[in-house]
């Protein structure tokens, strides 16, 4: 349903298509996107509708401005919630997961500092 | 003796524009941006840019331009840099790798640009409702298709474009709808994403909605640091009070650009342009009676020695991009429990609703009572709609409603950032 395709005459912009493809990961599932795009931009390109739930209403998200303003695009990235997606660029194997509710963080390193206790 | 230091938050046409004119002037200049690339709106319009002077350029050509300008000439360029708040003394707050975590000015523009406006309906929060400014990104910039039948709302040039750019990159386009007649019935249904619109009781199949109802300036850093605000009707909602140059009530602060109410691309360059002017006659870097200040503010062409692009300053009028005749928020009805006001509080129109009938009478006050404007977005996308429900039940006239208080953070901020350990996601 959704997919990439090739424009005509959008020359200062051919640089996105041209980046290499690299994989990540979505939900256990492996996705191909342009190195350097962001990820929104990825998940969309490959289908993904989908990228978070509401936390009051269950209801689901899945990218409205996607300019870093609505935060209906926050997922979780490499274990970290609330990461606007659309301003993540992706890295080859990034793990993103959807993000239901708040998010929830590791409880023995909440905030993600990598310390041992 | 040291370079006076300017700052110019957002790195769009208008941001480019004003870097260019005050660091040829003689500033020690940075601009931020929060996005990955710089340019702004320049990244995603296809429609050639009329330049004064020259021939219609390519947006993108334009951009790469303007950025290579601006760094040949020392402009400092941060984009991926979020500001994330502005305090007084010229005192901008940075997170993203490479920026400095406070950067003091002498002289902060603000160059942040506009939002796409929000268009509170039933089924507006699936999954597949996307901003105009969304679609002409995953179209224009990354070649992206989110969809295959497009819906789009709105009777203004942003919808024309909108409508365009679908079909330039082979979507079809199932309906334009006409938002001007008001109470006209619309509703977005799916399961789980956008299936169809209805539009006045009859079924379109479609799955993706583009909601292009013009755009608003998007300006939270001047609100956060105190400058006076006014609310203009028909077109841009709460507008930033500021005089020829871009000054507002804040000194050392100034606005330009979309921020300082909506506009095109060229009148966008213009006035970043007699910004940048405006802001070195204040530190004295040119004189008060040099020639081309006089030329910026009014009509006529004038060359930016570091970017060496004439700009005309277009002498018509600031508004743009709003639908002929009706302000898109009074046409929406915002009545009912499945239309998100507060998109990120998932607050409904009815909920705001009661609150004003229980007798809330400003935007703070439906904020505390509702949650509506304490979410992630801190009001962008239902300060507009909220302001028009309480003209509508409360009779407060959009011109007596002052938008939110600001706090900051004014863009999500995790708490590594503010321990000094950097956030191994940008993005955040």
């Amino acid at each position: 349903m959704s997919e990439r395709f090739r424009p005509g005459g959008f020359a200062a912009n051919d640089e996105i298509a041209s980046e290499p493809e690299v994989p990540f990961h979505v939900d256990g599932r492996t996705v191909m996107a342009r190195e350097g795009e962001p990820l929104a931009i990825a998940l969309l390109a490959s289908g993904v509708r989908i990228f978070r739930t509401m936390p009051h209403t269950g209801e689901p998200r899945g990218g409205y401005c996607l300019v870093g303003r609505c935060t209906d695009c926050l997922m979780i990235v490499d274990g970290q919630p609330n990461v606007r997606t659309c301003l993540t660029p992706v890295a080859p194997g990034m793990v993103v997961q959807t993000q239901h509710g708040l998010g929830e963080r590791d409880e023995h390193d909440p905030f993600c500092l990598g310390a041992t206790t | 003796m040291t370079r006076p230091r300017v700052a110019v938050v957002g790195g769009g046409p208008a941001g480019l524009s004003a870097a260019c004119a005050v660091v040829a002037a003689g500033a020690a200049t940075t601009v931020i941006d929060e996005q990955p690339r710089l340019g702004g709106r320049l990244r995603y319009r296809r429609a050639p840019v009329a330049v004064g002077g020259r021939d219609l350029i390519d947006p993108g050509e334009l951009v790469q331009t303007m950025i290579g300008a601006a760094s040949d000439a020392g402009v400092s360029l941060l984009p991926d840099v979020t500001a994330w708040a502005l305090f007084a003394g010229n005192r901008l707050a940075l997170s993203g790798s490479g920026a400095p975590a406070e950067l003091e000015v002498d002289r902060v523009i603000l160059a942040t640009g506009s939002t796409d406006r929000p268009y509170p309906f039933p089924g507006g929060s699936l999954p597949g409702v996307f901003s105009a400014r969304a679609v002409h990104l995953l179209l224009n910039h990354y070649h992206v298709r989110p969809g295959r039948r497009f819906v789009i709302l709105g009777d203004g040039p942003d919808a024309r474009e909108a409508a365009g750019d679908v079909n330039a990159a082979g979507g079809e386009v199932a309906a334009v709808v006409g938002i001007a007649a008001p109470g006209g019935a619309l509703a977005a249904e799916g399961e789980t994403h956008v299936e169809r619109v209805v539009i006045d009781g009859e079924t379109v199949e479609a799955d993706t909605v583009v909601v292009a109802v013009s755009r608003q300036p998007d300006a939270d850093l001047a609100r956060l640091v105190g400058a006076g605000i006014s609310w203009r009707d028909m077109s841009n909602g709460h507008i930033v009070v500021h005089d020829a140059g871009g000054a507002t009530t804040v000194p050392g602060v100034f606005v330009t650009g979309d921020a300082a109410g909506v506009t095109d691309i060229a009148t966008a360059l213009a006035r970043g342009q007699a910004t940048g002017l405006a802001v070195a006659a204040s530190l004295s870097l040119i004189d008060a009676s040099d020639p081309r200040l006089a030329a910026s503010l009014g009509a006529g062409s004038i060359w930016s020695e570091a970017g060496g692009i004439a700009v005309d300053v277009p002498s018509a009028g600031l508004s743009h991009g709003h639908t002929d005749g009706q302000d898109p928020w009074d046409a929406a009805p915002m009545s009912g429990a499945t239309e998100f006001v507060c998109r990120c509080e998932e607050v409904s129109a009815a909920v705001i609703r009661d609150a004003i009938d229980a007798g809330a009478q400003s935007i703070n006050d439906v904020k505390r009572r509702t949650r509506a404007g304490m979410g992630a977005c801190q009001g962008c996308f239902c300060t507009g709609p909220i302001a028009t429900l309480l003209s509508r039940h409360a009779q407060v006239p959009r011109s007596a409603i002052d938008p939110m208080t600001a706090r900051p953070p004014v863009r999500l901020l995790p708490l590594e950032r503010l321990a000094g350990r950097g956030s191994p996601r940008d993005g955040l």
